[in-house]
């Protein structure tokens, strides 16, 4: 066996992780301070490659339509957030679970009535490509990588450095104590859920150059963020970036060992890990 | 029953008494209704209503575990279809018959939750929830893969139902009523109390002496094999079982008409899903953009009517 | 324990109840019973012109929703334009044509739900459409129960026509469409006249996949022995990064490539395969050994446009340029009038169905089934895509697609093909008992 070959196949399957780790850090950002399990997450991933679009199509410079869009779904989620969200945080799992569920089925039927049926693609960007061990590297996939980290550096920036941040920590780990010092629930929860919806928007944004906008797209990504996001550990940062990492890189080296059993992986490895550490690899019970 | 018990259940009668016997009556007069749905000769309304007893007992089923246990099950998929396949292999593919298909079937239900149950019970709230999810979702895997026995994406058809669609619906309510008066008296009984007792307080339970991951198993195996028994009227029922009924957003059913209908009584299952079923059957048949108002409907469900169905009827004969 | 006296009011409480709920059942139930889905009996003598109803109804059932939700509204749009042109000229006999449109949303159960809904609640006379193949074999197995027929225009499983209608002998199901063996075996004819010999498949991972992957590899060994299936890749049905996929089968070193994504997930496969060289790859003199069956689908077509490269040999269950006919510029034209869109491929074979049914119920001057089902053994359609004839063992619509090659021609909003390839569907499509696959030997 070429050891090029693996190590490509590595390189690229790094890609594949940060695709996931892009979409799920929002999830599990929002799992961590509101204690919600956001199953809209994924209608938020359409929405910003939907917005995307649309703003590129006007102003023309993808990483201002980028930005734009992703803000906008921010503030969609901040909206969902005071509306809907916000009266459910003293119930049971299964309600969130399902009033969530009841916001994708809204969601994606707007996406069909204002965008239609019919799948849209933007125009390539980032093409051309390098050469790595003798094998063709895409641009696209060195840009999701850099995009990923990033994302990683900037949610370490502002959870750590940032006043804002400072006070979501504060509430994650003692909600009460939080509000004795004097802190805003409703202000830090709204705003730690539109931060990530605007995770959900930009991983929406972010793929959209390599694939397209689609009614239902979210719905193919969402239980890949679940994954991810359980594997790493409700919650967990840290833990969703490197099962992130585990489950691309699974992906990629299973595309090649055992092609035919691609699509069972992740849950082979979400069952393992569940069995061995049934709070994720970060996880806290 | 011991003393304390027996104090216990009296207050409980002296409390429930009234809205017990209504709702007895009510259930009555449903199931004598719905007797004569096949005599009108509207088939569609024949194939609905069957469909509607079905995913009763599916419902039910799952509220075994959530409403009385406390464990939200995101994987009781893999029970359904775990019979459902199981009645499909063996009469298709392996020309059994019928009646041992059926039996059968329901017995890998029993099996698969008790396999699972062992190794998921440990687990708590959303952890378990996913625990169950990972299975189920892995069962789907093996029956997307192991084409030669399961078909596929395509499934399993071709295999005879046994009934005409007359009277295999009369044998479902046969089958549904009996079941759910199974598990009625399951959850009514010691067994039943102890798990209510485990979702209220565990640690107290144990300290009485009582092992809880033994009587959560109960209720694992209960829920799954009645869940079993939907699965394989299911299969009989469209002569088809395809990977659909696999997938987790099959699980979601349950839990969404257990919501809406109050998982807090045994009957909120039940009305739960004959609200979504008619709803979403009504919807379906007006607009081809049926999951916005469906989707609105589960929103405002969540948000104004949280105690379900069954929760705005009580409120409303209390407040008489 | 209480009384005995109480429990018998008790019984007499439940017993009323029952009573009250019988009643009120049988009131229910009563109004529920519809009187329009009398057909008129077959007994009844219908002398030339005569009405057989005020309006003939059909039922058409697609994916509406999801990400595939554009393939039933490319359905739509034939059907529709189907409907309107007949009414627009006096109808079905003076009958006016209604359609209903139902989500199937990919699932078998639901489809199977709307087909009861659409015959036994609104009276529909004949049911079209269907997407996917795990969807059109549970809806095959309830049309004897309904006794209503199915056309089928999209659907391409070969267990549809092969196991279902030859083997079990399910008559009312009919398939407009042409099956798989567009996808597989007419596939392998136009790979061996191509120098490739390393051949490898990206595919979804699901039955169609791995039906047209065998067909092709059956055939193709067949007519070229000396070719060798190097690679596969199986990629999940709504797959966003290709590149894992795209590498592991690049590094088998393939000069050929087959396949059958379509929808969402061909663009974004075309896209990535494009940017990571598996076109360069396979690359010959005049053009790519990369054959994409569906890949001339309209929605594919308008998402990708130039950006899927000149050359590669793509087909459909139709394709607009073809045939050359009077007929087929006619439905163009107006396809494209209506809709501002060329015609998809199950936008024809809709707009076919519906017409189809005209002539069936001109020419039998009935609405009973046995009847329609003789009429149509052996028939010859005169359709857009040319002249179907609709196999009597099998019920399927035997009529030829050709496949070809890619080109941007900038006096049309989308991609022409060029250099057309067809051959005679006998010669491709199996034949009963189906034990063989083409090239037959006889």
């Amino acid at each position: 066996m070429d050891p090029g070959a693996i190590a490509f196949q590595l390189i690229i399957g790094i890609a594949t992780a940060m695709l996931y780790w892009i979409v799920s850090s929002g999830l599990t950002f929002t799992f961590g301070v509101t204690r919600i399990l956001n199953f809209a997450h994924g209608a938020f991933y359409m929405l910003g490659a939907y917005f995307t679009l649309t703003f590129f199509e006007v102003i023309g410079n993808y990483m201002v339509a980028l930005l734009v869009g992703s803000l906008l779904v921010g503030l969609i989620g901040a909206g969902c957030e005071r509306a809907f969200i916000s009266k459910i945080y003293h119930l049971p799992v299964p309600f969130q679970l399902v009033l969530t569920f009841g916001l994708i089925l809204i969601f994606e039927d707007m996406v069909r009535m204002v965008w239609g049926a019919v799948p849209r693609m933007m125009m390539a960007q980032f093409t051309g490509s390098l050469s790595v061990f003798g094998r063709t590297l895409p641009m696209f996939s060195i840009y999701i990588i850099i995009a990923g980290v990033l994302i990683a550096l900037l949610l370490y920036y502002v959870l750590s450095r940032t006043y804002w941040g400072m006070q979501i920590r504060a509430i994650t780990a003692d909600p009460e104590m939080a509000m004795c010092c004097g802190l805003n629930p409703s202000f830090l929860y709204a705003t730690a859920f539109m931060f990530g919806a605007f995770l959900a928007g930009l991983g929406g944004g972010l793929t959209l150059p390599i694939s397209s906008a689609a009614p239902g797209m979210g719905e193919n990504i969402i239980i890949y963020a679940f994954i991810v996001t359980v594997i790493g550990g409700l919650g967990s940062i840290k833990g969703a970036f490197i099962s992130a990492l585990i489950i691309g890189i699974i992906e990629a080296l299973g595309a090649f060992f055992v092609p035919w059993l691609a699509i069972a992986l992740p849950y082979i490895a979400l069952s393992a890990v569940l069995l061995l550490r049934p709070e994720g690899i970060f996880g806290e019970v | 029953m011991s003393e304390g018990g027996a104090v216990e259940t009296t207050v409980e009668t002296i409390e429930t008494v009234p809205t017990m016997e209504k709702s007895l009556i009510a259930v009555i007069a449903v199931i004598a209704a719905s007797l004569l749905i096949p005599l009108t000769g509207n088939k569609y309304a024949l194939y609905l209503s069957t469909k509607i007893w079905i995913l009763i007992l599916y419902a039910i089923a799952f509220n075994v575990l959530f409403g009385y246990s406390g464990l939200l099950s995101f994987g009781h998929a893999l029970f359904f279809s775990g019979s459902a396949y199981t009645l499909a292999i063996l009469v298709a593919r392996l020309d059994y018959p019928l009646v041992v298909g059926f039996i059968l079937g329901i017995a890998a239900a029993t099996l698969f939750s008790a396999v699972v149950g062992t190794l998921s019970l440990r687990h708590r709230e959303i952890h378990f929830a996913m625990v169950t999810l990972a299975f189920s979702m892995l069962f789907w895997g093996i029956v997307m893969k192991w084409r030669d026995v399961t078909g596929g994406e395509d499934g399993i058809t071709g295999f005879p139902r046994g009934f005409s669609m007359f009277w295999f619906y009369y044998f479902t309510v046969l089958v549904v009523v009996i079941c759910s008066y199974l598990m009625y008296r399951f959850v009514k009984s010691d067994i039943g109390l102890i798990l209510e007792g485990i979702r209220e307080n565990e640690t107290r339970v144990q300290f009485s002496g009582h092992s809880t991951l033994k009587y959560r198993l109960y209720a694992m195996i209960v829920s799954g094999t009645f869940t079993g028994v939907a699965g394989v009227l299911w299969a009989l029922l469209d002569r088809t079982v395809t990977p659909t009924i696999a997938h987790w957003t099959f699980s979601a059913i349950p839990v969404i008409v257990t919501l809406l209908g109050g998982p807090q009584s045994f009957i909120g299952p039940a009305v739960g899903t004959i609200v979504y079923v008619i709803i979403q059957d009504l919807i379906t048949k007006y607009t081809l953009y049926w999951q916005f108002i469906f989707g609105v409907a589960i929103v405002a469900v969540v948000l104004f009517f949280r105690g379900g169905v069954v929760g705005i009827v009580e409120r409303y004969l209390r407040g008489r | 324990m209480p009384p005995e006296e109480i429990s018998r009011r008790d019984f007499l409480k439940y017993t009323a109840a029952f009573g009250a709920g019988l009643l009120i059942g049988g009131g229910v139930g009563y109004s529920l019973k519809k009187p329009e889905v009398q057909v008129v009996p077959k007994e009844a003598p219908v002398v030339g012109e005569k009405k057989l109803k005020d309006t003939i109804k059909i039922g058409h059932i697609a994916i509406f929703s999801g990400p595939f939700g554009t393939y039933g509204e490319l359905q739509k749009r034939g059907s529709q334009l189907a409907m309107e042109e007949i009414n627009a000229a006096g109808g079905i006999m003076g009958s006016k044509v209604e359609i209903i449109y139902r989500d199937s949303a990919a699932k078998p159960a639901e489809a199977v739900k709307q087909v009861r809904s659409l015959v036994e609640n609104e009276g529909c006379d004949f049911i079209i459409g269907i997407d996917s193949s795990g969807v059109v074999l549970g809806v095959a197995e309830v049309m004897p129960e309904v006794n209503k027929l199915l056309f089928v225009t999209h659907a391409a499983t070969h267990r549809l026509t092969e196991d279902l209608v030859y083997k079990k002998g399910i008559k009312e199901v009919f398939r407009l469409a042409v099956p798989v063996y567009q996808d597989g075996i007419m596939a392998a004819f136009i790979a061996a006249q191509l120098p490739a010999t390393r051949w490898a498949a990206v595919h979804p991972d699901y039955e169609y996949g791995y039906a047209s992957w065998e067909l092709f590899q059956k055939t193709l060994s067949k007519l070229r022995p000396d070719v060798e299936f190097v690679a596969e890749a199986w990629a999940k049905i709504g797959t966003t990064d290709f590149t894992p996929y795209i590498s592991s089968v690049m590094e088998k070193k393939p000069d050929g490539i087959h396949t059958v994504e379509w929808g969402v997930d061909l663009f974004t496969f075309v896209r990535q395969a494009k940017q990571m060289g598996l076109f360069d790859a396979v690359k010959y003199d005049g053009g790519y050994a990369w054959i994409n069956p569906m890949g001339y689908s309209i929605d594919a077509m308008e998402a990708l446009k130039t950006e899927y490269p000149e050359g590669c040999w793509i087909s459909g269950r139709y394709v607009w340029p073809y045939p050359d006919t009077a007929l087929n510029r006619k439905f163009v034209k107006a396809h494209l009038d209506k809709w501002g869109h060329y015609p998809a491929y199950s936008g024809e074979t809709s707009y076919t169905a519906v017409y189809l049914i005209k002539k069936l119920i001109e020419l039998t001057q009935t609405l009973d089934i046995d009847t329609h089902i003789k009429a149509l053994e052996d028939m010859v359609v005169y359709s857009p895509a040319g002249a179907r004839l609709i196999r009597k063992e099998d019920h399927q619509a035997v009529y030829e697609v050709p496949y070809g090659q890619v080109k941007h021609d900038p006096n049309y909003p989308i991609p022409v093909l060029e250099n057309l390839k067809a051959m005679p569907a006998q010669m491709y499509y199996k034949k009963p008992p189906f034990d063989e696959v083409p090239p037959f030997t006889k």
